[in-house]
């Protein structure tokens, strides 16, 4: 089994094998690019020590699932409880990681992981108020009462 | 090389989802409100003075705003520069925190798409509640601005004008009439006295359901200002007449149609003989996109002109034009108003062979074949669905099933 070395941001290398690398569309592509296994380090600069090994960890754990269809509409993968045990148990991650993870995930072209993490988020939000949305996920509200109240009422038809 | 307010590539450090915690040096035009050039919050480099805008513009192009907006692949670099001030103090020292502002929209659309699906919500005492979809969207859309505008097209995605929710969804578009742009899937139901305001606007779904309890014709249906080439799927229900006008029409107008439903409850003895069935289906044939084509109406072949007496709907087959290859399903009903073939209906079983009745004894007629195929029109064979009594005879008929060029004929 041929193995690759990535490089995350802050400079430290990690051994995986080239199947489980693969996993990542980018980083597929551009060995396909390249024709044959690479020496050097493949560097991932936008992605640090910490999450890169999180993405590895889920990489080995998924190496041998098939590919994701390619229709992006299929509904099986649009059911946000449809989460399987060890992918939650593996997203259980304070929410910073959670984050980091998504956009890794979303930078390395992983798309079931990036799924794995849209549906954590989502069924976080899930039966909360806006304002316990904002106080989940530290965001701020930059409506006036106006404007909120103009939301409501368009969307009055939707309330039923 | 220090990055100040007053540098042209300084990039304040909230736009990187950096905490209000940092001391960052704010001058008036900082105040960020989300506006027609609102960038994705992972993209520092496009982040510039034009981005801000003021709240009065808020609400103008909050809408208007959503085609020039472009989703941009997400940058991950960690901001990590330090500045300091001209006092030679450290102003600011950002380290970025990842918090859902850094996700990109294209990301948090996913998200909120995840999160609008219906589903069992169970409370820390274990007891159950439905969280609809379309609830959470509307709590999503009044957390900020960022939110309200991704949201927005998935709340449009569907609408449904139905007469307990006309004068609501009136009024919303006659404030903001650009929100059609986002309905892809129509559904209007005619209320019992026919208003025409919807009329008035311009539609680009890709699926349109029309319904009525009292009828649609084909006056209605031309009333509608749908987009010509954005339209894949229409349902019609409750017509009052499926002729060759109206197919004429449909076929003219949307090109692009790949599925087709016509449900009518008036009888066609007279249009659909053995000539107006070719005439009325054929001109959807040509359509090159179309591959699911379905007609229940309300005939009984059997006492439909032209159309010998004891025909069933399987013999109706015969005076179809030649069906185009690309048609995968090719369907007709009697919308179940006919005993007999809701009987059929109910114990169907799908594969090849003969519909509804016994085999005719007719001569000249090649019909149900002694291993259980029926022979459509010439050469071609046909998918059909069968009745229950057909069904120790499926091994055979799937083995000629392979034959098969069309996908599915439902003959109920």
């Amino acid at each position: 089994m041929s193995q690759i070395i990535l490089l995350s941001s802050d400079n430290v290398e990690m051994k995986v094998d080239k199947e489980v690398a693969e996993r990542s569309i980018l980083i597929k592509n551009m060995l396909e690019d390249v024709g044959e296994t690479p020496d050097q380090a493949i560097p991932i600069p936008n992605v640090n020590e910490g999450v890169l090994r999180k993405v590895i960890e889920w990489c080995e754990h998924h190496r041998n699932d098939p590919p994701p269809p390619a229709d992006e509409d299929s509904d099986s993968r649009k059911k946000s409880t449809d989460i399987e045990e060890w992918d939650q148990k593996f997203m259980q991650v304070d929410q910073e990681m959670l984050f980091e993870i998504i956009l890794a995930a979303n930078y390395l072209d992983i798309k079931p992981l990036l799924d794995v993490g849209c549906k954590t988020v989502a069924n976080m939000i899930k039966g909360k108020s806006p304002e316990e949305i904002r106080k989940t996920f530290n965001i701020q509200n930059d409506f006036t009462p106006e404007e909120e109240d103009q939301i409501r009422r368009e969307n009055e038809w939707a309330e039923e | 090389m220090l990055e100040r307010p007053w540098d042209a590539s300084y990039v304040p450090a909230t736009a990187y989802g950096a905490q209000v915690r940092h001391k960052v040096p704010s001058t008036s035009s900082h105040v960020h409100v989300y506006g027609a050039q609102y960038p994705s919050q992972a993209q520092p480099s496009t982040y510039n003075s034009s981005s801000y805008a003021t709240s009065s513009q808020y609400n103008n192009n909050i809408y208007s705003s959503s085609s020039s907006h472009q989703y941009q692949a997400p940058s991950l670099r960690h901001s990590k520069s330090q500045g300091k001030s001209s006092s030679g103090s450290q102003f600011v020292r950002r380290r970025t925190r990842r918090t859902m502002k850094a996700l990109p929209d294209d990301v948090l659309a996913k998200i909120f798409r995840y999160a609008s699906h219906d589903s069992l919500h169970y409370d820390r005492k274990g007891r159950s509640q439905m969280i609809y979809g379309r609830h959470t969207l509307l709590c999503l859309a009044l957390v900020s601005k960022r939110f309200h505008w991704i949201v927005t097209p998935l709340l449009y995605e569907r609408l449904e004008i139905h007469p307990q929710n006309e004068a609501l969804v009136r009024e919303t578009l006659i404030e903001d009439p650009a929100l059609t742009k986002h309905i892809h899937h129509l559904r209007v139901q005619m209320p019992k006295r026919f208003r025409t305001w919807v009329m008035k606007y311009n539609f680009s779904p890709i699926s349109f359901e029309l319904v009525s309890n009292y009828g649609t014709d084909l006056d209605i249906l031309q009333h509608f200002k749908i987009d010509p080439y954005s339209l894949k799927r229409l349902h019609i229900g409750d017509t009052m007449s499926v002729d060759s006008r109206m197919c004429k029409y449909i076929a003219n107008n949307f090109p692009k149609l790949e599925d087709i439903t016509i449900e009518s409850p008036v009888s066609f003895h007279s249009q659909w003989n053995s000539d107006g069935l070719e005439r009325t289906v054929s001109f959807f044939f040509p359509l090159r996109r179309l591959k699911h084509l379905r007609l229940h109406v309300n005939m009984n072949p059997s006492r439909t002109a032209n159309i010998p007496p004891e025909s069933t709907w399987a013999d109706l087959v015969h005076f179809l034009p030649k069906v185009p290859e690309r048609l995968q399903t090719l369907t007709f009903g009697s919308l179940g108003k006919n005993e007999e073939y809701v009987s059929v209906s109910d114990s169907l079983v799908r594969c090849v062979a003969y519909s509804s009745n016994p085999p005719s004894k007719r001569k000249g007629d090649k019909r149900l074949n002694s291993d259980g195929v029926w022979s459509g029109r010439g050469s071609k064979w046909w998918k059909i669905e069968v009745p229950g009594y057909l069904k120790d005879r499926i091994t055979v008929l799937e083995r000629w099933g392979v034959r098969l060029k069309l996908d599915e004929l439902y003959l109920y």
